[in-house]
């Protein structure tokens, strides 16, 4: 990864992964994985919502330390370090509806 | 375990999963409590009771954790109760008078599944399905209704309707 990587496309990626491995055994987990990626998934499709931010970060602290396995703690980290690191490109991408990267392409999530 | 120890000294807790007579499965993350010394919120229904424990139930911390869980039941949970068979004698609309927010933030699509025919004289809703296991359990503890896999029996189905009835009058759950 460098500075030609859509830091928002990526999290989806990460945030794909953990809502399709989740088992499905204890709540936060199940219901907030899947939460989080439709989130990030709305603000890629240009739909976001300036207070989405401060939700997705509210999911993910809500998920983490409530969960019997760590996969729900995994799967809430990346969104608070993102959100911490990169905040600037999840704003670019709710207030212009794109990615802030120059010519990035959609990658499969 | 901690559940009981506050059920018996009169202490609400609120609980779905969690049920006396069946194995203890902490899936629902609704009795959510704070235990001194306890990094994180820990399920009254799977920590074992030691001697000078102490336990805040509705300290900041708990009910943070336990209106969390209510929320993310409620996201994939249709909110039309009026139109629900089980309206107004549903723990889950109980729990959420009391835990749930007013408004929901979440504006994405609900999950929507498609209902399981276990046979004539059960009818499911698996939209509305909160996966507490507890139907999973109470099967478990009867050999002759595991996992579903005999629907077409009716008269074993009837039996263990009655059971179900009898059962859940002896034993309520709240």
């Amino acid at each position: 990864m460098d500075e030609t990587t859509d830091m928002v496309q990526m999290l989806r990626r990460i945030s794909r992964f953990y809502y399709s491995e989740s088992c499905g055994q204890c709540t936060p987990c199940r219901e907030g994985t899947g939460w989080l990626y439709r989130m990030l998934t709305r603000i890629i499709n240009g739909q976001g919502r300036p207070e989405d931010l401060d939700i997705l970060f509210n999911v993910s602290k809500r998920i983490e330390g409530r969960t019997i396995c760590a996969l729900g703690d995994a799967a809430a980290w990346p969104v608070q370090g993102m959100l911490r690191h990169f905040r600037h490109e999840f704003e670019y991408y709710i207030e212009h509806g794109r990615s802030m990267v120059e010519g990035v392409q959609p990658i499969a999530a | 375990m901690l559940i009981e120890v506050t059920d018996a000294a009169g202490i609400k807790i609120p609980r779905f999963c969690y049920h006396p007579k069946l194995s203890v499965a902490a899936n629902c993350r609704m009795c959510l409590v704070e235990v001194e010394r306890a990094p994180k919120p820990l399920p009254a229904c799977a920590t074992p009771v030691m001697d000078g424990m102490k336990v805040w139930t509705r300290s900041a911390k708990a009910l943070e954790a336990q209106q969390g869980t209510m929320e993310f039941l409620l996201i994939n949970h249709p909110l039309d109760c009026p139109i629900c068979d089980q309206g107004g004698e549903c723990e889950l609309q109980d729990v959420a008078m009391g835990y749930g927010d007013s408004v929901s933030r979440f504006v994405e699509r609900k999950r929507a599944v498609a209902d399981k025919d276990i046979g004539p004289l059960i009818a499911t809703g698996m939209d509305r399905c909160i996966h507490c296991a507890r139907c999973i359990r109470f099967g478990e503890k009867l050999p002759a209704c595991a996992s579903s896999v005999l629907p077409g029996v009716a008269s074993i189905w009837r039996s263990v309707l009655i059971f179900i009835k009898v059962w859940s009058r002896n034993y309520p759950v709240m």
